[in-house]
């Protein structure tokens, strides 16, 4: 039963996906300035997204894990931030469903203007993509250990943020 | 119920991300038919942008990311083992 809800989600979520990818390249496909400003708009709104859902997240974790390492005159911070955290990983999930289409959708209207930084950043973030998705809906024990490791990867989140900086200031050119 | 929910919050995220940028895009083309920038951007386009694939700083930049992505799944697999060694010492 479980098994079979997952896949649905699962079925879902790749439709959706797929939804949100191809229609607006083929909308925009005639009207070019149209197309590239949307394009344009799209990478912002990843940018945004992407921001507004890893930096309260980021900071909700550091005080969390501070507060149970010093001991217990903080552990009540601690428990305060573990009711709020479902509310916050939820938070933290769809806004970056919101980044990781919107930057798809932005790279596949401005796929003509391919390059190194762009094709580094789609990777990097499939791979945070696919690490959240394997964390969140995958049962088996070792696979959510690999994604739990793999995504809170400080050296892949220092990778991200630098590529992001690197394709805005060359993307502004 | 749970499915509906995602499913909805899926629709409010769709509509988000078409919605705004189609919106401000309007915006910004009547700016710019008004203030005579629509030329300039096309010439804009014609110049060369970015950091070309196959050039040699965008392929170090290219590789690095792979190779950085390749040794950190790396580096995640041989710290589950190692964790499942130290737990199972016999095996």
């Amino acid at each position: 039963m479980t098994v079979k809800k997952t896949n649905l989600k699962f079925i879902v979520f790749l439709t959706l996906l797929s939804l949100l990818v191809i229609p607006p390249t083929l909308a925009y496909a005639d009207d070019d300035d149209d197309a590239e400003d949307v394009a344009e708009n799209l990478g912002w709104v990843a940018v945004g997204a992407g921001i507004a859902a890893n930096i309260p997240f980021i900071a909700m974790n550091k005080v969390r894990r501070y507060a149970i390492k010093t001991g217990s005159s903080t552990m009540q911070v601690a428990k305060q931030i573990r009711t709020v955290y479902k509310p916050v990983l939820n938070f933290h999930i769809m806004l970056n469903s919101i980044g990781y289409f919107a930057g798809m959708t932005h790279g596949l209207m401005l796929s003509r203007h391919l390059d190194s930084v762009s094709l580094s950043l789609a990777i990097v973030m499939s791979v945070m993509m696919v690490s959240g998705l394997l964390l969140k809906y995958t049962s088996s024990r070792n696979s959510k250990i690999f994604g739990k490791l793999l995504h809170g990867q400080f050296g892949l989140v220092i990778l991200l943020a630098a590529l992001v900086a690197l394709h805005i200031v060359v993307g502004d050119d | 119920m749970k499915l509906i929910s995602i499913v909805f919050v899926l629709f409010v995220m769709l509509s988000v991300v078409y919605i705004i940028p189609a919106v401000y895009a309007e915006e910004e083309n009547e700016e710019d038919d008004r203030e005579g920038f629509g030329e300039m951007k096309r010439e804009r386009e014609h110049q060369d942008e970015g950091i070309p694939l196959g050039t040699d700083i965008g392929n170090v930049i290219l590789y690095g990311t792979i190779a950085a992505i390749g040794a950190s799944i790396a580096y995640t697999a041989f710290k589950i083992k190692s964790s499942k060694r130290k737990s199972n010492p016999k095996s």
